[in-house]
């Protein structure tokens, strides 16, 4: 047998390092901080990657010129692999538990436990530099490792019911901006539904009903660019009123707060064309933020949340009043290269919309135990208290009170309508504030957040307890085995 | 009808960071070609083999046929927009696809009709092709996002 050409072990040599450059020191990083069980599950994953590919290079070989013709290529796709982890591997070791926010985010989890089939599902989550949530697509990347596994036979299998959720750095410490993480959980849901797979065939059946389109050749190319765009600006819809049904209004109204989209407004609160009719333009992958907003607010005001936003006060649900009655032709006209497509969007949204109610089938939308706890919450934050256990009057005047908890929707909810609408009052309750000096405001909204966070947390702490000892005598259950 | 500029459709395409795709077809392609060696060694046709020529003998049949690919595939096939666009150039750049889907055919016929040594060696050239393609295409520079939604 001839020799293993020198060259080759250069090469091979190269990936080897390649892979070992990127997972070293996760070891070291690892012993330096704490992360959740769904991290160490991916970190996890990683080093055994890594340690199946390092086997399998120093066992590659080839014998002669028509094997290396064939082989060749094996080691450019296994570094390509290689480097979409790259992208992952230091936002998740950056994200130990002292980085996020983990019992808002620990809170909306929990509530994505409730969907079908979702119960066993947890997200790890990391660091992005831009200010930008992103969703991981793990069904890619399971795909991905399967694949790999195929050809690294001793590879792991990438760990099931893992979700990968990037979240702005900056944004360890707030609660309410963090509601948009439903939005990635959208994502992670999406992958895998009837409408993912039927959605092609569908934009394509409502391109061809247009006008002058049946004759449109069926392999053309631009025609495939089309539905691809279709089907961008279809998830996005879809995970946007995810958000709204997994975690209510709170979900919109931080939306609307990360991009600052009640500035279409005047100041008397109706919509100022100069700043509105510019934000209609779609981008290439999303739909315009307005048409986005306006797709939430036409979905609230199906639900029973539509009574508190029509009483809310805010700017923000002022927005959500006026944007609904923009007709779908103001849309098209403001997008002079892309407004033909709209329609098509316009057509496939009560498949969107038909998903959404499977995927929330039988799911209690918390509305009933929001007004039930709602008064209270905003009552124990006007006064500086942690809602963390409630005492919640029964009856009219009788003084009776019975003590429960709020689920982390109740809070988000509630936290989020006292930030929007009763900041000014608590910080004019408070001997020697000012409600208008920046940092007294930013001291006060921190305050508001961590409450919140506090509640939440303690709620998951209840909840344990209660899960380990349903007989709630306040005593662990017996050791497991 | 609708116009639909082509050229600027597919450039905006390329920009949508969804480079994972070609990796996919790249790992495809990758284990077609360790399948049909292992074939063309006298092993027994595998499952690996059987479902990596069926996906790509069906997919170059809806493209010669001008069928509608994008819109309308079942899970057998390559069903991304990147992985069909680069079937697409592999294809139409140096193989004749007639001769192509008969020699991968070939490879999946039982009995006494085994394929030729012509057949194997097209079906690894047609691979090999579409595996360094899906490659080319995933290490453009420009296309740095991946995996995010």
């Amino acid at each position: 047998m001839p020799e293993h050409p020198a060259y080759l072990r250069h090469d091979q040599t190269a990936l080897y390092a390649f892979i070992g450059s990127i997972v070293e020191g996760v070891a070291a990083r690892r012993s330096c901080a704490a992360y959740s069980p769904a991290a160490i599950h991916f970190l996890d994953f990683i080093a055994d990657l890594a340690a199946s590919s390092q086997k399998y290079l120093s066992e590659w070989s080839v014998a002669d010129s028509e094997e290396f013709e064939d082989r060749r290529e094996d080691l450019g796709t296994i570094r390509a692999a290689w480097k979409e982890l790259h992208l992952l591997i230091k936002p998740a070791l950056d994200a130990g538990t002292l980085q996020v926010p983990s019992a808002v985010i620990d809170g909306i989890v929990r509530r994505f436990h409730d969907l079908p089939e979702c119960a066993g599902t947890d997200f790890a989550l990391f660091h992005t530099s831009e200010f930008n949530y992103v969703q991981v697509r793990t069904a890619d990347l399971k795909r991905i490792s399967a694949k790999v596994k195929k050809l690294i036979l001793d590879a792991p299998e990438f760990p099931p019911d893992l979700g990968l959720i990037g979240i702005p750095y900056s944004q360890g410490r707030t609660a309410f901006a963090n509601c948009l993480v439903a939005h990635e959980m959208g994502h992670y849901k999406y992958r895998g539904t009837k409408l993912e797979s039927s959605l092609k065939a569908r934009i394509d059946a409502a391109f061809k009903s247009l006008p002058g389109n049946s004759d449109q050749k069926p392999d053309d190319a631009s025609k495939d660019a089309l539905i691809k765009r279709l089907t961008l600006w279809a998830e996005e819809i879809f995970c946007d009123l995810f958000g709204v049904m997994l975690i209510g209004p709170c979900y919109t109204y931080a939306y609307i707060e990360a991009y600052d989209l009640s500035a279409v407004l005047d100041y008397s609160g109706l919509i100022s064309d100069e700043r509105f009719l510019p934000r209609l333009q779609f981008y290439d992958t999303y739909p315009s933020h307005m048409f986005r907003i306006q797709q939430q607010s036409l979905l609230l005001r199906g639900l029973s949340w539509w009574d508190c936003i029509e009483k809310n006060c805010s700017r923000s649900s002022t927005l959500l009043n006026a944007i609904q009655g923009i007709p779908i032709e103001t849309h098209i006209k403001e997008n002079p290269t892309q407004g033909k497509y709209i329609p098509l969007l316009d057509a496939i949204l009560p498949d969107i919309k038909e998903a959404i109610g499977e995927a929330f089938d039988g799911v209690d939308d918390e509305f009933v135990s929001f007004s039930r706890l709602n008064p209270t919450v905003q009552n124990y934050l006007a006064n500086g208290v942690v809602p963390s256990t409630l005492n919640v009057p029964i009856g009219k005047g009788t003084g009776e009170v019975m003590t429960v908890t709020a689920s982390p929707l109740v809070l988000l909810n509630s936290g989020m309508e006292f930030y929007l609408t009763h900041l000014d009052d608590l910080i004019r309750s408070i001997p020697g504030e000012d409600e208008k000096r920046f940092d007294c405001r930013l001291h006060w909204i921190r305050r508001i957040e961590e409450w919140i966070a506090k509640a939440i947390e303690d709620e998951s702490l209840k909840k344990e307890v209660s899960d380990v000892n349903p007989n709630g005598n306040g005593n662990p259950g017996p050791p497991q085995a | 009808m609708m116009p639909l500029n082509a050229l600027r459709e597919n450039s905006d395409m390329v920009a949508m960071g969804e480079r994972v795709h070609y990796l996919s077809l790249a790992l495809d392609a990758r284990r077609a070609l360790n399948a049909i060696r292992a074939a063309d060694k006298g092993s027994e046709r595998t499952d690996e083999l059987r479902e990596s020529i069926r996906a790509a003998t069906e997919s170059l049949d809806i493209l010669r046929t001008h069928a509608d690919f994008y819109a309308k595939l079942s899970p057998e096939h390559y069903v991304q927009y990147e992985e069909i666009q680069t079937l697409r150039e592999v294809v139409s750049s140096s193989l004749d696809p007639e001769s192509l889907i008969q020699s991968l055919k070939s490879l999946l016929a039982s009995g006494d009709e085994k394929p030729s040594a012509e057949d194997f060696g097209l079906a690894r050239k047609f691979f090999r092709a579409l595996e360094s393609r899906a490659l080319h295409h995933y290490n453009d520079p420009a296309s740095s996002e991946a995996f995010v939604a």
